[in-house]
């Protein structure tokens, strides 16, 4: 197994319903956030373009839906290197998490920006995505 | 600390930036600094006993050897829910990150931590690893 398959396996816990977020054992005081893990593999030729409509638009647009980028990074070595965006996003609550994500996929700048963006083929191959609550020994992120 | 001391150090981590920040490239990104991703699948029944290791020894034996936490999570979804620590490390560069866990795997603490808290079988099955770097729009962490 390459370290592609492994990470795509991450990201095989799909959010299935909105009020699991519900039973999720949150840490500190604030139980309801949760926390999305993000990995983008990107068709060949097209990470530059994908970091340039995160950097220029994409990330603005998640912080006006009220999601917090923690961290958007890219992978060091192969095979992920040169074709990986690995990022993080904070959301209120599981519930909030999805209310956001339906807005920004009607959001008019990101339609227009996704249009325009992927005028010549889409950017992503596949998306791996995982919800996560912190632990109660993590520091606050 | 007294006032002074604060200010001593301060100029000093200012001048310290203002030689690293030549090299730096992105707003987010401390020049050599790398991020670890690491993916902890818990063999069948040891999350707790994991999770246990990690909250009264791991991460202070972390802290011990520059290894900084961003932070901790377990996920909220099957099939990772129940089996899965996810957490992120940063360390100073990438070669600090090699000498940090050599150091790591021989501290005294950890060696004897380990070996009593696998008494009743191994904890975790398999550890995915993954070196990262903050992309240019990312916040900082």
């Amino acid at each position: 197994m390459n370290r592609r398959n492994v990470l795509q396996g991450i990201g095989a816990a799909m959010m299935l319903s909105a009020t699991s977020g519900l039973t999720a054992q949150g840490a500190g005081d604030d139980t309801g956030v949760v926390y999305e893990l993000r990995i983008y593999h990107t068709f060949e030729g097209k990470l530059e373009p994908l970091l340039k409509r995160f950097r220029e638009q994409e990330t603005k647009i998640f912080e006006r839906l009220g999601m917090h980028g923690v961290g958007y990074w890219t992978p060091d070595d192969e095979p992920l290197k040169g074709r990986t965006l690995v990022y993080m996003l904070r959301h209120k609550s599981r519930a909030a998490a999805k209310e956001s994500w339906a807005k920004f996929s009607k959001d008019p700048e990101w339609v227009k920006l996704k249009a325009e963006s992927e005028a010549n083929g889409a950017l992503v191959e596949k998306h791996d995505i995982t919800f996560m609550t912190l632990t109660d020994f993590s520091p606050k992120v | 600390m007294t006032r002074r001391e604060v200010l001593q150090g301060m100029s000093a981590a200012m001048m310290l930036s203002t030689a690293s920040g030549l090299e730096a490239q992105a707003s987010g990104a401390k020049a050599d600094v790398v991020y670890e991703l690491r993916v902890y699948h818990a063999n069948e029944g040891k999350l707790d006993a994991l999770l246990a290791r990690f909250r009264d020894h791991t991460v202070e034996i972390f802290k011990r050897h520059g290894m900084k936490s961003v932070a901790y999570w377990t996920p909220t979804d099957e099939p990772l829910k129940g089996r899965t620590l996810i957490y992120i490390l940063e360390h100073p560069s990438r070669a600090a990150a090699t000498a940090n866990w050599r150091a790591f795997h021989d501290d005294p603490e950890w060696v004897k931590v380990s070996t009593a808290s696998e008494v009743n079988g191994k904890l975790v099955e398999k550890v995915d690893s993954t070196y990262m770097t903050l992309t240019d729009f990312s916040p900082a962490i």
